[in-house]
């Protein structure tokens, strides 16, 4: 079993699981808020509201690096298997599980 | 008086009056989706040849863990098709974690034209699928298999989100995890949302607070009574039996969350069916 860090969202997990089966992360999505301030519409996040911002809708986006090892059907490598959607930042291997 | 090769061969339905005769350009079309490593999906079975004699033939299919679907063609030949069976090979899934179809076919491309399934149903390194005799299943119709899984031990600051695999569906049996938090005075409140990916269509609110330098534990499941442990550090949360999608989330939302609050890593029990991919 080895243990990975994910590169964008640091979230840390194995992969094969220790019943054999594979583990696919994904990285959770920020929560943002559009409101209007000052007459402009602007994505933020929801800490930073101010008593003035009329608040538009609330949003779910993608970190910057956003990795997702679910894989894509669709989307085969030479050998016929099935690629992860998203590499995104990548992840790096911390430990081996004994 | 010996029989002439063409006599045998009009014989010979006679001699396997149950088989299904297949020629060259007919294929057996092994497809499987599993999700246990190392499992290899071994076919064997038995022809009656035109000339009466029986060949029996066995053939493999390495399946992948990714529940995407594998598939091989094989050809047989020329005769009577007269029994298969399947059984899988090389790792010990349990019932619902490997499951096999075997098509009739006319054709090894892409191109080619079903002409009937033979098999469809689970298989372990003990069941075996057969035909003639198993039923055709289909992946959901049987209990799913129940599995404890570890997810992701997110970073301090960042929310819990465990996503149901491509070509699985879950039923959320229970989930739990720790909330740890930082010396910052405030009021948090977890809650745990269902998304379909995109839209949250449930959410179930712990209904107490935890305030700062804390350790909780956090366990939604079906079934549950809100509430909290009077002098321990549990907390119930009672989540809707709900099944999901591929695609779909299970996440964490905390009201008033600091920068150093931290979650650890949760464990899920679930029920999972194959969908297949």
């Amino acid at each position: 079993m080895t243990q990975y860090k994910c590169n964008a969202c640091g979230g840390e997990y194995e992969d094969p699981l220790p019943d054999g089966m594979r583990y696919f992360h994904t990285c959770p999505m920020l929560d943002r808020v559009r409101v209007r301030r000052d007459g402009q519409a602007i994505d933020i996040d929801p800490k930073d509201q101010q008593p003035a911002d009329v608040e538009i809708r609330r949003l779910s986006i993608e970190r910057q690096g956003h990795r997702d090892e679910n894989v894509n059907p669709n989307d085969r490598d030479d050998r016929q298997r099935a690629r992860i959607r998203k590499e995104g930042a990548g992840r790096r291997e911390l430990r081996e599980r004994e | 008086m010996a029989l002439s090769a063409e006599e045998i061969k009009q014989l010979a339905p006679a001699l396997a009056p149950h088989g299904l005769y297949v020629e060259g350009d007919d294929y057996l079309l092994v497809s499987a989706i599993n999700t246990v490593a190392s499992v290899v999906i071994v076919i064997g079975g038995r022809m009656v040849q035109p000339n009466g004699r029986p060949k029996p033939f066995q053939d493999e299919l390495a399946a992948t863990a990714d529940r995407v679907v594998a598939t091989k063609a094989i050809n047989l030949g020329d005769g009577w098709l007269q029994e298969i069976t399947v059984i899988a090979r090389g790792a010990a899934p349990i019932v619902g974690q490997t499951f096999v179809r075997v098509d009739l076919v006319r054709g090894a491309g892409a191109g080619r034209n079903v002409h009937g399934t033979l098999i469809q149903g689970p298989v372990t390194a003990f069941m075996r699928a057969a035909w003639p005799g198993s039923p055709v299943q289909t992946t959901i119709g049987l209990p799913g298999a129940l599995r404890s899984l570890t997810g992701t031990n997110p970073a301090a600051n960042v929310e819990i989100v465990e996503t149901v695999p491509t070509g699985a569906r879950w039923r959320l049996l229970s989930f739990r995890a720790t909330l740890v938090t930082d010396a910052n005075a405030a009021a948090r409140e977890v809650a745990i949302t269902f998304d379909d990916g995109t839209t949250v269509y449930a959410e179930a609110a712990a209904g107490v607070n935890q305030a700062a330098s804390l350790t909780r534990q956090y366990t939604a499941t079906r079934g549950g009574v809100r509430g909290a442990a009077a002098t321990g550090t549990g907390i119930l949360i009672a989540i809707p039996d709900l099944r999901l999608a591929a695609g779909h989330r299970i996440a964490t939302v905390t009201i008033n969350r600091q920068a150093g609050d931290d979650f650890g890593a949760p464990q899920l029990l679930v029920e999972e069916w194959l969908e297949g991919a």
